[in-house]
């Protein structure tokens, strides 16, 4: 896919959530929805990205969240799921 | 002339009686709530008044004067119309005087009519002839006196006929206008004896202001406003009720047919008077523009081709099924699983979209499957799920009767919403205040008795600056419920959203040099919003259709909450659904990331529960949404599609790239009643049924459930959802559903908001709005009562991203687009249609002094550039919009706006930003490039047979 436009498309959930939660929690918040709504192919060519180029392009809060995806993707079995810390707080209670 | 079935009670229910009264009418009681009249309550007491110029879709008028009773201890004789019961009252509708008076009224009627001339099949079923013929009058003793015979014709509408010569001046049609659709283009022309029914300025009714819903020419009692249909058929022989298949509204109708089986005619379409969305009234779409479900351009048999570039080879079912299931397994073996997907559409029923999104998830295996709300209404299902809970608007449409101050928002509903527009207007006229926030200055604007106390006319993009400036003075000048808000909220969000918008530069006055909007304006627009007891919000596409559509939504949202306007009639936060069934097909699990009822598919119990049920493995990962595919299949790891009844190379954005990349597919098959846009790029056709075709349910705006009924066979041999289930058994996994109404029960087993729902309770109950529940078994017009559906209402601080796509001196002004009336969507339609005499072509419509600097005149062709993209189209000068906006509609693939539209979108959910498009327009002399080689291969056969006996 066109990394231009994922990057151009994580950079645009990170205004939305650094503007509704704050930056801290704003990377959380954009690596659960990355996680959510991206299909798979799009979030392994983002990490692919992110490891070959250290996720040039990307906005602070955007590069933070895929750095979160990428540690989740590295990480053994059953460890924790990245984003997990926000899961809730940005796709609603009852998703 | 009424619907064959239908019994009139002369006058409308009175709006709010406080108590009931017992009289009695030709020595029959009848007890009748309070303000009822004469008339009604003699017909409910099964006594049929005579009456020509009542009728209950409309207020007593007095006119006629047929309607003359007697009642005990008063003097004359009272028109039964208008006059109210009255505790121990009776009356008298029949005796030797009032047969007398009303035989006299009768020939002085037919002194001015051509009775002594055989009547046509139409006039022969009319009132006039009924009531004539009930009071034995037959001739006239004043047939020699002055007449009126002679007038033309007006034959200019497509779809009905007025003849003066028969009209009795009745002003049933002028009411109907004004108190039934609202548009006030008829009226009573002269006085005395040259009074005469006149639309407009005595304009021919094409050229008049009539929008030609139908509503006077249902209200005629002679056949002065006949439908040219029933002329040419002649009378229906049964009526078979179902919904109809254009706008979120979902109005109800009662298709009059005739003819059984194969030979099966619709004669005309008549609004139910029962339907709970429309309420007996329809528009120029719903009433009148039926006919492309029998045009000649229909295809009516299965058809295949190796690739694009080859002629298409009509084939039987069997070989078209067997080979498209051939390719699926051939691309899924090569290039694995997730490589091929599927769109559901939002003009077919509940149950079609159901299936579809199974087939994916269950025969492809994989969660590619997605539907055309991606590029409406999605950022409405994400903002509305986060803030309140539920994917869908709040209220029932008749909510809006007891809304104090309606706030419309980047919504045009006399153009989209034609219905709702006329209830609106209803309510206006009653004296609710109007807020409109449109870059355009819609109809609503300004129309008769109608004015809109602040239209907020903001730059294309920057509806969340707006928004925050109105909670800005929402906060800032005490206006938040606190109470209802410490309720029903969550605290934290709510004092971080307040202290959010509270900041300065959210203020009016700060956010004025981005919106366009005075400052003063706006902050008249949050008190009269906030300060109204009921206050309630409408918004449509211009909303959702940005880089920030969901942030707006959350925006409306929390608006709402904080002041409180939710869980109650007369409030509430709706959108106006585009299609018949966008609300529908969302429910029923066509995102790629959910399934029925908005559960995400990461959810283990959820998916568990629909694997028991069909008996496969699902996917927890999240699918791609149609914006993905189109870059999957330009990278080649997405090859294949199946597409049922949407034509996005027309109606999604920066077409050349979608060509592109469904150029690059190795199999499309498309599923449609024509060979559109999307077809072009399709090796298998299979053609579908229309609305008329077919059973089913379409769920409208107001998350309201109503029946479609098959009104005639399958022209090509099978409804949508048989064919779907013909595809899924090839590819190995069964679908052997008996009939619609099984489909109905699996997605009640399936999906918590539609457990209660079946077909046999919603024949009983009408329609059903959703959630439909042990809880509601009867349903829920009303969402959020008590407490929000996700429990406490979440606020979200929604900060202000101009959107990246910014005029420049290349690309000066910005483009927006939008509807019209008498066109739908991508016109696949309404372009088969008579429709086209009102909008043969889109035009551009530029303003005075935009055109002006250009050297630009009225009807010019011009050229409309975007970095996506050039097309080329008519000008038309209009003061409409503002200088430095142009807008168009997207309903002809001749002209296809989004040929200009660009590939930006919502954040959140991809929906595109059609609103927002940075052009250039020029004068030109000739059609663009892609217009032509267009135009040539519209001109190609495409087919080496066609007829149109199914296969």
């Amino acid at each position: 896919m066109n990394i231009d436009l994922l990057i151009k498309m994580a950079n645009e959930i990170g205004d939305f959530f650094t503007g509704a939660t704050g930056s801290e929690q704003a990377a959380r918040d954009v690596a659960n929805h990355l996680k959510r709504y991206w299909e798979p192919r799009m979030r392994q060519q983002m990490l692919a990205y992110y490891e070959q180029r250290h996720g040039a392009g990307l906005s602070d809060v955007a590069k933070n969240a895929v750095g979160l995806l990428y540690a989740a993707s590295k990480a053994p079995p059953g460890g924790a799921p990245a984003g997990s810390a926000a899961a809730g707080s940005a796709t609603g209670a009852k998703a | 002339m009424y619907a064959i079935d239908y019994e009139d009670f002369g006058t409308p229910q009175p709006a709010e009686a406080s108590g009931s009264v017992t009289v009695e009418i030709d020595g029959r009681p009848v007890t009748v709530p309070e303000g009822t009249s004469i008339m009604r309550a003699a017909a409910l007491a099964g006594v049929k008044v005579p009456k020509l110029c009542a009728t209950d879709t409309l207020k007593a008028f007095g006119s006629c004067r047929l309607c003359l009773c007697e009642i005990d201890g008063r003097k004359g004789y009272p028109a039964s119309c208008t006059t109210a019961v009255a505790a121990g009252m009776k009356v008298r509708t029949e005796s030797p005087k009032l047969t007398q008076l009303r035989r006299s009224v009768m020939e002085l009627y037919l002194s001015d009519y051509p009775i002594e001339r055989q009547p046509t099949a139409a006039e022969a079923r009319t009132e006039l002839h009924a009531m004539a013929e009930k009071l034995g009058v037959r001739s006239t003793p004043y047939a020699n006196g002055q007449r009126h015979l002679g007038a033309p014709k007006d034959e200019s509408n497509p779809y009905f006929t007025f003849d003066p010569n028969v009209c009795i001046v009745c002003s049933r049609c002028v009411r109907a206008c004004d108190e039934i659709q609202g548009t006030f283009a008829l009226t009573i022309q002269g006085r005395g004896f040259a009074s005469k029914v006149a639309a407009s300025q005595d304009q021919p009714f094409l050229e008049s202001e009539c929008v030609s819903c139908g509503a006077c020419v249902e209200a005629c009692p002679t056949a002065a406003l006949t439908e040219k249909s029933l002329v040419a058929l002649g009378p229906a022989e049964r009526v078979e009720k179902t919904t109809c298949a254009y706008c979120g509204v979902g109005c109800g109708f009662e298709a009059e047919v005739r003819g059984q089986g194969a030979d099966t005619e619709v004669v005309r379409m008549v609004p139910d008077r029962d339907g709970k969305a429309n309420h007996g009234h329809a528009c120029v779409k719903g009433r009148f523009a039926w006919g492309y479900a029998t045009h000649p351009d229909r295809q009516l048999k299965p058809m295949i081709r190796k690739t694009i570039r080859d002629d298409w080879r009509e084939v039987s079912w069997q070989e078209a099924i067997g080979y498209a299931a051939s390719e699926f397994k051939r691309i899924q073996a090569r290039y694995g699983r997730d490589s091929i997907g599927g769109i559901t559409s939002s003009r077919c029923t509940n149950e079609e979209t159901f299936l579809v999104q199974k087939l994916v998830r269950a025969a492809f295996g994989n969660n590619n499957v997605d539907t055309c709300a991606r590029v409406c209404h999605s950022p409405t299902g994400y903002g509305l799920k986060n803030t309140l809970g539920e994917s869908a608007g709040t209220q029932a449409f008749d909510s809006v009767m007891k809304a104090d101050t309606i706030m419309i928002i980047g919504a045009n509903p006399t153009d989209g919403h034609p219905v709702f527009a006329s209830q609106l207007k209803r309510r206006l006229r009653q004296g609710a205040k109007l807020i409109i926030a449109d870059p355009r200055e819609i109809g609503l604007v300004r129309s008769p008795h109608v004015e809109a106390d602040e239209h907020l006319q903001l730059r294309p993009g920057t509806n969340v600056a707006l928004l925050n400036a109105l909670a800005h003075v929402v906060v800032t000048e005490g206006l938040t419920k606190e109470a209802y808000v410490a309720e029903r909220c969550e605290a934290e969000s709510f004092a971080k959203w307040k202290a959010f918008v509270a900041e300065p530069r959210n203020s009016p006055e700060a956010s004025e040099s981005i919106t366009g909007v005075p400052a003063e304006r706006v902050r008249r627009a949050a008190r009269l919003y906030a300060k109204a007891g009921n206050a309630a919000i409408y918004y449509g596409l211009g909303v959702t259709e940005h880089s920030q559509g969901t942030t707006a939504v959350m925006g409306i949202a929390n608006l709402a909450m904080a002041t409180g306007n939710l869980g109650r009639e007369g409030v509430g936060v709706q959108p106006l659904r585009g299609q018949n069934n966008v609300q529908g097909s969302c429910d029923m699990g066509s995102f790629p990331h959910e399934f029925s009822a908005y559960r995400h598919v990461s959810d283990p119990v959820v998916r568990k529960s629909f694997e028991d049920v069909w008996g496969v493995k699902l996917q927890a990962e999240p699918g791609l949404r149609i914006p993905n595919m189109f870059e999957a299949a330009l990278d080649g790891s997405f090859k294949g599609m199946y597409v049922q009844g949407e034509d996005f190379v027309q109606s999604d954005p920066n077409t050349h790239h979608v060509s592109a990349a469904m150029e690059s597919l190795e199999c499309c098959v498309v599923q449609d009643l024509f060979l559109n846009e999307t077809a072009k790029y399709a090796h298998v056709f299979l053609p579908g049924s229309s609305f008329l075709e077919k059973d089913g349910t379409f769920t409208n705006a107001e998350r309201r459930t109503s029946l479609v009924r098959k009104i005639m066979e399958p022209l090509a041999g099978y409804q949508d959802w048989q064919i779907t289930c013909l595809l899924s058994n090839a590819l190995g996994y069964p679908m052997n559903y008996r009939n619609a109404g099984e489909i109905m029960d699996e997605i009640a087993r399936l999906t918590p908001t539609f457990a209660g729902m079946s077909f046999e309770k919603i024949e009983r109950l009408g329609s059903i709005q959703w959630p439909c529940n042990d809880e509601h078994p009867e349903g829920t017009p009303t969402m959020h009562v008590g407490q929000f559906v996700r429990g406490k209402g979440k606020f979200w601080a929604t900060e202000y991203v101009p959107t990246s796509e910014k005029v420049t001196s290349r690309f000066p002004l910005i483009l927006t687009t939008g509807r019209i009336l008498t066109q739908y969507n991508v016109g696949a339609q309404t372009r088969r249609t008579g429709n086209v005499v009102w909008h043969a072509e889109d035009v551009l419509e530029i303003h005075p002094h935009d055109a002006e600097v250009r050297g630009i005149s009225d009807g010019d062709w011009v050229g409309l550039t975007s970095r996506a993209g050039d097309t080329v189209l008519r000008a038309k000068v209009s003061t409409r919009i503002a200088p430095g906006v142009v807008y168009t509609t997207f309903h002809f693939p001749e002209t296809n706006a989004n040929v200009v539209t660009t590939e930006n979108s919502d954040w959140a959910t991809n929906c595109p930003e059609y609103k927002v498009t940075a052009v250039e327009v020029v004068l030109v002399n000739q059609k663009d490039a892609w217009q032509k080689r267009a135009h040539e291969e519209r001109a190609l056969p495409r087919t080496k047979h066609k007829d149109r006996t199914p296969a």
